[in-house]
């Protein structure tokens, strides 16, 4: 599985303007929203179930990188969005560092075969240094997105 | 590396051991730190995703040993979340675990343990 299968271009955010969990989470369901991924009346729910999954323990897997998910019927497909913050976030990450990198994943109840094709893909490329600081370091959506392309083409080794 | 298996009550090398102590160390911490090896399969239905991998990554850590789990011929580290999260093991995946170390049985055992269990969410809807 690639970025572009699941990450939605339109929602990518840089320079987040959260400063804590929810508020990320919010920003970025919101951002989904807005590219008309999510329906407006789901938005909410969908917050809550994310915040829900948080609590049985942080996405934040360490290396400033974090996957906030959760399964929702108002979904028929994953579909995911990046977000980068510039001073990183405290999300209670299992390695105590603040997380700049956000991957969240909505994913529908029964597929959850594609959920874990994202986490290895995410995984995967992110094993990869140059790409974690390059990603890291973009301050425009543009430039996320053709981080992420250069990804799927095999351009940093993995 | 510690060797201690000299005593063990059910080592029957005991009197050996003790007869011929030096030559017992170098011989007992090398069978100490042979890799023990496990097929492991995935049994939860959403497979290998984060919250296993963090239970992983949890039970892994508390061993000295060194704990890594292969897939395909792929093999990564059981203590990284982010290697364990390249597998993208689906439920019924098969893998082989492998420990290396003076607590690598123990930690075997217990790891193969969470896979049988389904890390503890084969009941539960996520």
């Amino acid at each position: 599985m690639k970025f572009s299968d699941f990450i939605c271009e339109k929602a990518i955010r840089a320079e987040l303007a959260a400063d804590n969990k929810e508020d990320v989470i919010n920003e970025l369901v919101d951002s989904l929203l807005k590219a008309g991924e999510i329906n407006a009346d789901e938005k909410a729910d969908i917050i809550a179930a994310i915040m829900k999954r948080e609590e049985l323990g942080s996405t934040g897997i360490g290396r400033g990188v974090a996957v906030p998910h959760t399964k929702h019927p108002g979904v028929d497909k994953l579909v995911g969005t990046v977000g980068v913050s510039v001073d990183g976030v405290d999300f209670n990450s299992l390695d105590g560092e603040k997380v700049q990198l956000f991957f969240l994943l909505i994913s529908p109840p029964d597929r959850p075969g594609d959920h874990l094709r994202a986490l290895e893909n995410i995984s995967k490329q992110l094993r990869d240094e140059t790409f974690c600081r390059f990603l890291k370091q973009s301050r425009t959506s543009d430039d996320i997105h053709q981080l992420l392309e250069e990804a799927d083409n095999n351009q940093f080794a993995s | 590396m510690v060797a201690q298996p000299c005593n063990q009550r059910d080592d029957p090398d005991r009197s050996f051991c003790l007869f011929f102590h030096s030559v017992c160390i170098g011989d007992h911490a090398v069978m100490s730190s042979a890799a023990i090896t496990r097929t492991v399969v995935v049994r939860n239905p959403q497979g290998l995703h984060a919250r296993p991998a963090d239970l992983l990554v949890r039970e892994a850590s508390r061993y000295q040993a060194d704990i890594s789990l292969e897939k395909d011929g792929y093999r990564v580290d059981c203590k990284s979340i982010l290697s364990l999260l390249t597998l993208g093991a689906q439920c019924g995946t098969e893998m082989s675990l492998y420990a290396e170390g003076a607590d690598a049985e123990h930690a075997v055992a217990m790891i193969a343990e969470l896979f049988e269990n389904g890390f503890h969410e084969m009941e539960q809807a996520e």
